[in-house]
């Protein structure tokens, strides 16, 4: 273990333990609860930037630890998986300060941001497992960490939410854990590498490699929300907004399209993937996953339901990139991880601050509502530019790498989906737009502002932020640091051979 | 004026008019409609030609300013003065909204006229287009709404085939970013490419036969929308025909179509013009001549040269004109000089046109019935784009696939 190694489990433990704490402290103790959410959050970005910072100038770091004779604890920081550590950290500081504006006042606070640490613990763990069995492990306690937060309204409809996240999501922990287990009795390692670790097989495992490929796939493609697998996610609206932002856009689903990318390129390896015949079906199945979503989209009236079939089509972008099997796609693909995130979690918090302050759920009941909350309608309206993918917000730049890495690797019939992709987004996100910024609100419109601003600072700031963040990413692509700049890096020194 | 002056101007003119078009940031401003232009009439009056590269921005963005940006520039900053006068008669309530609304079409115009690269041009091409649509719908009746749907689903067709041709073309040229980009097209697939700007920028500009939302909108927008119709969407749009297109790249087949549809185009409106002499068909006949022009030009780059060189001044007539004759018609009612516009000389053409136009057809077409005249001499061009504008999606589809399957062919 090198002296920069407890850089990894600090970056675990700026999480694990505010949680922890906060599991004890008393539900009146506000200051000190939001202290040490906050403490953690801000730690863990300090953190998170010093790995940035060294990973870029080329130090490694590795955590190692025995669990079983032949399979290790590993936590490395590569730069993919500093990537969506990265990207998690950013947003579990911006949800965090949310969430303290959103649930004030309500009961269970404690218990509420306990779980979420433990979620964003489980986040980060799963970005810098090391290996097969550690990425395991921490996708589970992914899957239990946030059962609770999906509940915790604890209404019915909430009930009803929990059982089917349970059983999507431990269904597909059973899968993966098969997949895992059948894998290491053929190659006697779950150990990540840059080709993958499955080449050394012969031809005669073929068909089980298929079967595994697959096991493992539908294992995290239950998280990713890929078709047939989808169907816990819509439900999973009944959660207040904070967790929704983080389903969609910090941790759970975002933890299974990381597994794909983990699963076609460090365990497998691209070219291995291509010649065992999985990755175009695996296209075709994140293709159709696109079009299902958005067509979904256009029928639903419950706003978070639109947005959570809106995920369900975005997500599969990042599955779609990565099955392409090209540089310049998987780039697309990867990016899209980071935009996709930045995108709809300010979709999120907008669809919070509608509920919150004009309890408004229905898109139904929008109209003019543009004119009460400008400033969150504002930062709604550039997240759904960007996710329809019009230049220069973030989306544009995913879809414009997704397309040329398509066409570059063949796969000109990617580019009509993304057309037709952008279409139905255009179809159901522009009617929104139009009812809350050009309709007339309906009776006597919406009651006064309270105060100087729309809402309370703390609603209204994280969307803002994240809005501007979703701008910033596609006009400053080029930045140093920026998502695709740090993707093209990655793409340069891990596994797809970019230049 | 210094290099870093000249660059800050250059930011200015974009940067500045997406401020005031903040609320908070208008509201505290004297006079911010003739404010928001202040960079853009510095710049033009005091620089002659300046280049900013921005490597950074977006996929290697650039702004640049010549003399044919400068004609457009000037073109650009009257019809924001008109505009801006006629938005500063609304009453309060509409005005704030209506004036953000201009502000981002205004950046959107000026962004695609000092753009120096394609992706560049289509980052402001669609903040024109959404803000416009914006105009159209904010502050407009039933009709123009019906108009903006319209305008939306032309804008959506025509900004994805514009992403497709910028993909094809930097599949062609090997590189995703455009600091670097240039002109000829390498590759097997440039008639493709060539296919999908045309259908897109002919869509926005609305040419026959899909100009039902142009005449639409030149009749039932608010008025602001209006006067900067002809010179935002419409004159942009060619303008980005001139500049996605360039001549010299085999693109003889693309030119002939040109030239059919601007033909088409020209007479279509022309007859429309003699039959009904209003304002709104004017744009339509300007555009039409201006994309035959535009087909002559690439069929044959080097005999039109000279014509080609009057590229800007054309263009810029076609922005103003009908916006002139916009203004005269206000101007006129609004001093009660009677219900006569100036040009009613001309409707006093009609009758005689129109019965030598039902002769015509009586000559052609063989009638059962003596109504059916007119039934068959209503065929005619009302109807068409009374059905385009039932039909919007199912026409414009048969259009874009005429069209791309005739360059393919």
């Amino acid at each position: 273990m090198n002296p920069g190694n407890g850089i990894l489990l600090s970056v675990l433990a700026s999480s694990l333990l505010p949680g922890l704490v906060i599991f004890a402290i008393a539900e009146h103790r506000i200051a000190l609860r939001t202290t040490l959410n906050l403490l953690g959050a801000v730690v863990k970005l300090v953190l998170v930037g010093w790995m940035l910072w060294g990973v870029a100038h080329g130090q490694a770091y590795e955590l190692r630890l025995a669990l079983l004779p032949g399979l290790d604890f590993v936590l490395r920081a590569g730069p993919l998986a500093l990537l969506f550590v990265t990207l998690s950290s950013v947003l579990w500081l911006l949800t965090t300060l949310y969430a303290i504006g959103y649930l004030e006042g309500s009961p269970h606070r404690s218990r509420f941001f306990g779980f979420f640490s433990l979620c964003v613990t489980a986040t980060v763990g799963v970005a810098l497992a090391g290996n097969l069995l550690t990425f395991l492990l921490f996708y589970e306690l992914l899957t239990l960490s946030t059962y609770p937060l999906v509940v915790h309204r604890a209404t019915e409809a909430a009930r009803r939410a929990g059982q089917s996240y349970l059983v999507y999501t431990l269904s597909g922990g059973v899968l993966l854990l098969a997949g895992t287990v059948w894998l290491y009795s053929l190659t006697g390692t779950l150990e990540f590498r840059a080709t993958g670790f499955v080449q050394d097989l012969d031809a005669s495992h073929h068909g089980a490699l298929i079967a595994i490929f697959w096991l493992l796939i539908a294992g995290v493609g239950v998280k990713a929300a890929l078709f047939p697998l989808h169907g816990w996610l819509p439900q999973a609206m009944v959660a207040p907004a904070p967790v929704s932002a983080l389903l969609h856009a910090v941790a759970v689903v975002k933890a299974g399209a990381f597994g794909i990318v983990r699963i076609v390129y460090e365990v497998f390896g691209v070219e291995q993937a291509a010649d065992l015949g999985v990755t175009l079906p695996l296209a075709g199945l994140a293709a159709f996953t696109i079009l299902y979503g958005s067509l979904r989209a256009l029928y639903q009236d419950d706003l978070k339901r639109r947005l959570a079939f809106s995920t369900v089509s975005q997500v599969s972008y990042i599955a779609l990139g990565v099955a392409i099997a090209g540089p310049i796609a998987t780039i697309g693909g990867l990016v899209h991880l980071v935009h996709q995130g930045l995108m709809k979690i300010t979709l999120f918090f907008c669809a919070g601050n509608l509920a919150e302050t004009l309890h408004i759920h229905r898109i139904s009941e929008m109209d003019g509502v543009g004119r009460r909350l400008p400033w969150t309608m504002g930062a709604f309206t550039l997240a759904a530019f960007g996710m329809i993918g019009l230049p220069p917000v973030a989306g544009f730049v995913s879809k414009w790498y997704l397309g040329l890495g398509a066409m570059e690797a063949g796969q000109d019939w990617v580019v009509l989906v993304l057309a037709g992709s952008s279409l139905l987004n255009a179809a159901y996100f522009l009617p929104i737009l139009h009812r809350a910024w050009f309709r007339a609100p309906a009776g006597d419109g919406f009651a006064a502002a309270g105060g100087r601003h729309e809402t309370g600072w703390l609603l209204l700031w994280p969307p803002v932020i994240t809005a501007a963040m979703s701008l910033g990413a596609g006009m400053l692509a080029f930045i140093p640091f920026s998502p695709l700049e740090w993707v093209q890096f990655i793409g340069r020194r891990e596994f797809i051979g970019y230049e | 004026m210094s290099e870093l002056l000249q660059d800050v101007g250059l930011w200015l003119i974009l940067a500045w008019p997406l401020l005031v078009a903040l609320p908070g940031v208008y509201r505290h401003l004297p006079r911010p409609w003739l404010l928001a232009l202040t960079p853009a009439a510095v710049i033009l009056v005091t620089t002659g030609a300046a280049e900013l590269d921005m490597p950074w921005v977006v996929f290697g963005s650039g702004l640049m300013l010549d003399g044919d940006r400068r004609w457009l520039l000037g073109m650009s900053l009257l019809l924001w003065l008109a505009a801006g006068r006629q938005a500063a008669r609304l009453d309060p309530a509409q005005q704030q909204a209506t004036f953000t609304l201009l502000l981002l079409t205004f950046s959107g115009q000026l962004g695609m006229i000092l753009a120096s690269e394609p992706v560049g041009f289509l980052c402001f091409s669609t903040l024109l287009g959404y803000g416009f649509f914006g105009l159209l719908v904010h502050g407009g009746g039933a009709d123009s709404r019906r108009v903006a749907r319209l305008y939306i689903v032309v804008l959506i067709l025509a900004d994805l085939l514009l992403f497709e041709a910028l993909l094809l073309a930097a599949y062609m040229q090997e590189t995703p970013r455009f600091d670097d980009f240039d002109f000829p097209l390498q590759g097997d697939s440039t008639g493709l490419y060539a296919a999908l700007v045309l259908t897109a920028f002919l869509l926005k500009a609305g040419i026959w036969p899909l100009h039902a939302w142009v005449t639409g909108a030149l009749r039932t927008a608010p008025p602001p929308a209006r006067l900067l119709l002809a010179g935002g969407p419409v004159v942009m749009a060619l303008l980005g025909l001139w500049r996605w297109l360039p001549a010299g790249q085999g693109l003889e087949l693309a030119g002939q179509l040109c030239r059919v549809l601007g033909t088409a185009a020209l007479g279509y409106a022309l007859a429309q013009l003699l039959r009904r002499p209003q304002p709104c068909w004017l744009l339509p006949a300007l555009t039409g001549a201006l994309v035959l022009g535009f087909g002559q030009y690439l069929v044959d780059p080097t005999g039109s040269e000279g014509w080609i060189a009057w590229s800007a001044p054309l263009l810029v007539l076609t922005g103003l004109l009908p916006a002139l004759l916009l203004w005269l018609q206000s101007a006129v009612s609004a001093a009660g000089l009677g219900n006569e516009p100036p040009w009613a000389w001309f409707g006093r053409l009609q009758p005689p046109l129109e019965r030598l136009h039902q002769r015509l057809l009586r000559g052609v077409v063989s009638l059962r019935r003596s109504g059916s005249a007119a039934a068959i001499t209503g065929l005619a061009l009302p109807d068409l784009e009374r059905r385009i504008a039932r039909w919007p999606w199912v026409i414009m589809a048969l259009a874009l696939l005429g069209l791309v399957l005739g360059l393919l062919a």
